[in-house]
């Protein structure tokens, strides 16, 4: 008989996947609650888009399944790290797919009180405006920040998953808070906490 | 809990409690899940092959077991006969070695002309 979720709770990714491979449904429950909530918020974060976030985070879990039967528990990749990376490189190609990816390079200044963002702030509609300050920045720096301030990975592990140094990382994510700060400043009132 | 006054901090606050899969998202994400394992417990089923390959063919030359016995048997029999006592052989075969006067001529291979002399007697 298999064990349930609750049985699995304490037991690590790593030792879930390897159960999972060997036919235990309830370990492919348990990553799911545990992870798919994680990489459909960074997709979502990174794309703009819950849809197309959906999709990306559901081929990043399938893909997740189908390494379950190489995985070893001995020294390997952390299997959040690795759907992270996953996950990192699907939203990459979708947005280069989408022409919507912004080089690194490509940005200079953000854009100051653009309409929409004011429009989305007049409509009190905080991670609407979020997102559209995240599709302004730099690819890399909008992963970076979103793994580190939304999805709370640590530098070292943010820079497995973009497979850059420790020292990109941190400055990926300083300057894209800068720009991030840019393109939201002035808008304390609009987004409701200039006055608390 | 301390009120963070930072605009940005309280978005990324905000924006972590808005990632939740829906249902749909869940049970496709199952789904793919149970058709990964049914694969995998495919895969690894033991697989019963069908005997092949260069020995398969000899043992079946050979009529299979049942010849392979029986030739087995005749190997040994003939090992005995050439390396035990002619004595102990006769008497196995009935006294024929003494007979045909094989014992005393020191060779057990009859020559030609002990046929033409025993068919001619």
């Amino acid at each position: 008989m298999g064990q349930s979720d609750a049985d699995l709770d304490h037991i690590e990714d790593t030792t879930l996947m390897v159960m999972f491979a060997n036919g235990q449904p309830a370990a492919a429950r348990v990553l799911t609650a545990r992870l798919l909530p994680r990489v459909l918020g960074h997709a979502a974060r990174v794309l703009g888009n819950r849809s197309d976030a959906e999709d990306v985070a559901q081929e990043a879990m399938l893909r997740l399944w189908k390494a379950a039967a190489n995985w070893t528990t001995d020294g390997g990749a952390r299997p959040s790290t690795w759907l992270y990376r996953v996950t990192a490189n699907l939203c990459l190609d979708r947005l280069r797919r989408g022409g919507r990816a912004v080089g690194l390079d490509t940005i200079a200044e953000p854009e100051d009180n653009t309409p929409s963002v004011e429009a989305q702030m007049i409509q009190s509609d905080r991670m609407t405006a979020l997102d559209h300050a995240l599709a302004q920045l730099p690819e890399r720096q909008r992963q970076a920040v979103v793994l580190r301030h939304i999805e709370g990975l640590a530098n070292p592990e943010i820079a497995d998953v973009l497979e850059i140094s420790v020292d990109a990382v941190e400055s990926l994510t300083a300057r894209a808070r800068r720009n991030l700060a840019k393109i939201l400043d002035g808008q304390q009132e609009a987004l409701g906490y200039g006055t608390e | 809990m301390a009120q963070n006054n930072d605009p940005l901090e309280t978005l990324f606050q905000q924006a972590d409690a808005d990632r939740m899969p829906s249902d749909d998202l869940m049970a496709r994400v199952l789904a793919d899940a149970a058709q990964v394992q049914a694969d995998l417990a495919v895969a690894a089923r033991p697989v019963r092959t069908a005997a092949t390959g260069r020995g398969f063919g000899f043992l079946q030359a050979l009529g299979g077991w049942p010849g392979l016995s029986g030739l087995t048997a005749a190997a040994i029999t003939g090992l005995m006969i050439g390396t035990v006592s002619p004595d102990i052989v006769d008497r196995v075969l009935g006294g024929s070695l003494t007979e045909y006067g094989l014992l005393d001529s020191g060779s057990l291979m009859p020559s030609l002309d002990d046929f033409i002399e025993f068919q001619g007697s």
